[in-house]
């Protein structure tokens, strides 16, 4: 396997390969053909870091004259290659575990393998049409995956709304790929460079962040998230936290070099924004998917800061580090959900996402315990954790951005620390509430629940990836390891001369706020507590409704939908009131115009005519007279003409 | 004795060519005007003799007797044409020979 061209489309392709083949092959061999297209697709995405260790993989073709296409694969795009492969890869084996019951599995798994090809593709392609055509594929097989239990219509009305969120946003990205590839003349990711001239960089810019902002659930357009927890939780995992949301983080940090300052700005903005919206939603959710949901959201909000305020490497390492312990979550919560699946399967009252209905599942589910601690202080930032080596690099670069900005980006700094201190806060609430105290339903140990393969293998993995170990040797400093090394030759973002103490600051503030928020989740939630939660009911006031229901974002959509149909039957009023009678006038118009045009044909045009027919017959009557046949009449005629002629000559 | 001024022939022969122009203008019968003909013919050849009188070589006499034969030859040509009118139309009055009629 020599030549990279072929590599890589084996890369891209074997996924959705092994998808079709276990489609095509049916449920009942699904045990069989689930991994096909994976285990050999992984191991080419692993041989693809060393390919591409030495230089980039870059492939160009022509598509029409003039125009040519790309891939390229560098170290960024090889490592998150195979982050998301091996993430598909575990998500694969504990669908079969989580989905093991369901009659279209096999359909299941075609979309799982046209997913994970979509984002593949995404980010191997390095021209920006190309990265648009994935990024919508993306989105396309998420709405199938979404709506994979599309007969419940609950489910499949989840999965449009997500697609039409994400669909405006595309939007936006449409503009900005337009700017960049027709009028910057940017098309290639690989060879951006900076281009401050014309004042479209501007709105490229946005436009792309628009986009980015959407497919990351970032505020406004972060409502679609907790709705794409429709899908199965395997999927969430998949795609809610680690691959197609991170898909936006991944085109802001490709696309920094072109961004203007006053793009970046607002990224941070929005980001912080996100963030603490986010973080704030969490704490008060009832169903255990959702407050990963917000959690995720929240965490994005995060990378999207970080691409703002310059430390985008900071980004792209907190996208690596969550994309282990949010997967984990996810899984370890569908673990949670598929016991009270099997526990409870004849009660079709019985909410088993609900963790008012859950409480000391530390006895049951033993593995998902532990993994869910592990992931769940990844989560929160605390130290020897992988989320707090990522988490930490942002908000120092928060800071020394603010420091270096002015005055109001303090209020964005203030918000990302606040956000530090919320996270641990929802994280300590909801392993409390699902894994300790005494349970508020009646659970028993069931045999089966924690398969090795297909459950504790994927679970223990993504655990062990959240300990600080597998992504920096030295717990407290992310350089210096294989990962740093490889993803920017150890040149990640550091603190210009005379700004360490932040860095300092940053690191103590980052411990306190952790464990602190951890501390307060346990005095609130302790298990001597959490019995009485299984009587909480929905928040009642103002603040807590603003949170359980995500900011009223579905009803904010909603809003935006009247508006929206206002304005069709405004413009179809319109139509018919003013278009229409314009166009009638317009035809009433020309009908007059033909009737006068008529009446000057038939009488001016004709009557000429007519009056020349007239004429000649008056002539022909006129000397009709003449030609009486008669020979003497003739005669008389001829004497006349014979005088006339004489009296002319005579005279 | 003194001869007749040439004045005087020429009254005459104009007075017979408006005679022979009237009998042709108003005459229904074909044969009448046939006579009308040979007035006007007439009064051209008085015309021709009066003129000859200052003519040494005598042109105009010479040409009056070519145009007393032509008009013999004529009246003989011109009866026949009437005589097979009259057999196909029953008539020789010229108001009924009206085929050239529009």
């Amino acid at each position: 396997m020599s030549n990279p061209a072929i590599h890589l489309t084996l890369v891209l392709l074997l996924p959705l390969a092994g998808g079709i083949l276990t489609y095509l092959s049916g449920q009942s061999m699904v045990r069989r053909t689930a991994l096909v297209g994976m285990v050999p697709g992984l191991i080419a995405a692993g041989m693809l870091l060393f390919m591409s260790n030495d230089s980039s993989i870059t492939i160009r073709f022509d598509w029409l004259p003039g125009h040519s296409l790309g891939w390229q694969v560098d170290h960024v795009s090889a490592v998150l290659i195979a982050l998301v492969y091996f993430i598909s890869f575990l998500v694969h084996l504990f669908s079969l575990h989580y989905l093991q019951h369901d009659p279209s599995i096999h359909r299941y798994f075609a979309k799982l393998g046209f997913f994970t090809t979509s984002m593949l593709g995404l980010l191997a392609a390095d021209h920006l049409l190309l990265v648009f055509v994935f990024w919508e594929l993306v989105g396309f097989s998420s709405y199938l995956l979404i709506g994979f239990w599309f007969s419940q219509e609950d489910k499949a009305k989840s999965a449009r709304e997500a697609f039409m969120v994400n669909r405006v946003a595309d939007a936006g990205l449409l503009i900005g790929v337009i700017l960049m590839v027709m009028v910057l003349d940017q098309p290639f990711l690989s060879e951006l460079s900076a281009v401050s001239s014309s004042p479209l960089v501007h709105l490229a810019g946005i436009g792309l962040l628009i986009g980015a902002l959407g497919k990351s659930a970032q505020f406004p357009f972060f409502g679609w998230l907790p709705k794409a927890m429709a899908g199965p939780t395997p999927v969430s995992a998949l795609i809610h936290a680690a691959t197609m949301v991170a898909a936006g983080v991944y085109l802001l940090f490709r696309v920094v070099p072109v961004l203007s300052p006053l793009v970046m700005g607002l990224a941070a903005i929005l980001g912080a924004v996100t963030a603490l919206m986010a973080a704030i939603a969490a704490l008060t959710q009832h169903d255990i998917k959702k407050v990963l949901a917000y959690s995720t959201i929240s965490q994005l909000g995060y990378m999207v800061l970080g691409v703002g305020v310059g430390a985008y490497q900071a980004s792209l390492f907190h996208l690596w580090t969550h994309a282990f312990f949010k997967a984990g979550l996810f899984m370890a919560a569908g673990a949670v959900i598929h016991y009270f699946h099997e526990l409870r399967h004849d009660d079709h009252e019985f909410d088993g996402q609900d963790m008012r209905n859950m409480g000391g599942l530390r006895k049951v589910l033993p593995v998902t315990h532990l993994v869910y601690l592990l992931c769940g202080l990844a989560l929160s930032g605390l130290p020897f954790f992988s989320g707090f080596l990522s988490k930490e690099g942002i908000l120092s670069g928060a800071w020394i951005w603010a420091s270096q900005t002015g005055l109001w980006a303090y209020v964005v700094t203030d918000m990302a620390f606040i956000t530090a201190f919320l996270t641990p806060l929802y994280v300590g609430r909801q392993i409390l509430l699902v894994f300790y105290g005494e349970p508020r339903t009646v659970v028993e140990r069931l045999q089966g629940m924690e398969p090795l393969w297909k459950v504790k293998l994927p679970l223990l993995l993504l655990a062990i990836a959240s300990v600080w170990v597998f992504s920096a040797i030295n717990p407290f400093n992310p350089t210096g390891w294989w990962l740093n090394a490889y993803l920017f030759s150890n040149d990640i973002f550091r603190a210009p001369e005379g700004f360490d103490y932040i860095e300092k600051l940053t690191f103590g503030l980052s411990v306190v706020l952790s464990a602190g928020g951890l501390l307060v989740s346990y005095w609130y939630f302790r298990p001597s507590r959490s019995q009485a939660y299984s009587n909480a009911g929905v928040p009642q006031t103002w603040y807590g409704r603003l949170s359980y229901r995500g900011w009223f974002m579905a009803e904010v959509y909603a809003a935006l939908a009247k508006v929206y149909d206002a304005l069709v039957m405004l413009s179809a009023w319109f139509d018919r009131k003013v278009i229409d009678k314009a166009v009638n006038a317009v035809g009433v118009a020309s009908v007059v115009l033909s009737k006068a045009a008529a009446i000057f044909d038939r009488e001016i045009i004709d009557g000429l005519v007519n009056l020349m027919a007239w004429l000649a017959n008056l002539v022909g009557r006129l000397f009709t007279g003449i030609q009486s046949g008669k020979v003497q009449h003739q005669l008389v005629w001829m004497m006349v003409v014979l005088l006339a002629i004489l009296l002319w000559f005579q005279f | 004795m003194t001869a007749i001024p040439l004045t005087y022939y020429l009254v005459v022969a104009a007075f017979l060519l408006c005679a022979g122009l009237l009998i042709v203008l108003t005459k229904k019968n074909a044969i009448m005007v046939l006579i009308g003909i040979e007035l006007m013919l007439n009064a051209a050849n008085l015309n021709l003799v009066a003129f000859s009188r200052n003519d040494p070589q005598l042109n105009g006499q010479v040409f009056a007797i070519f145009s007393v034969v032509l008009a013999a030859a004529e009246v003989a040509i011109a009866l026949a044409i009437l005589l097979n009118i009259y057999r196909k139309y029953n008539s020789s009055d010229l108001d009924d020979l009206n085929t050239l009629e529009h």
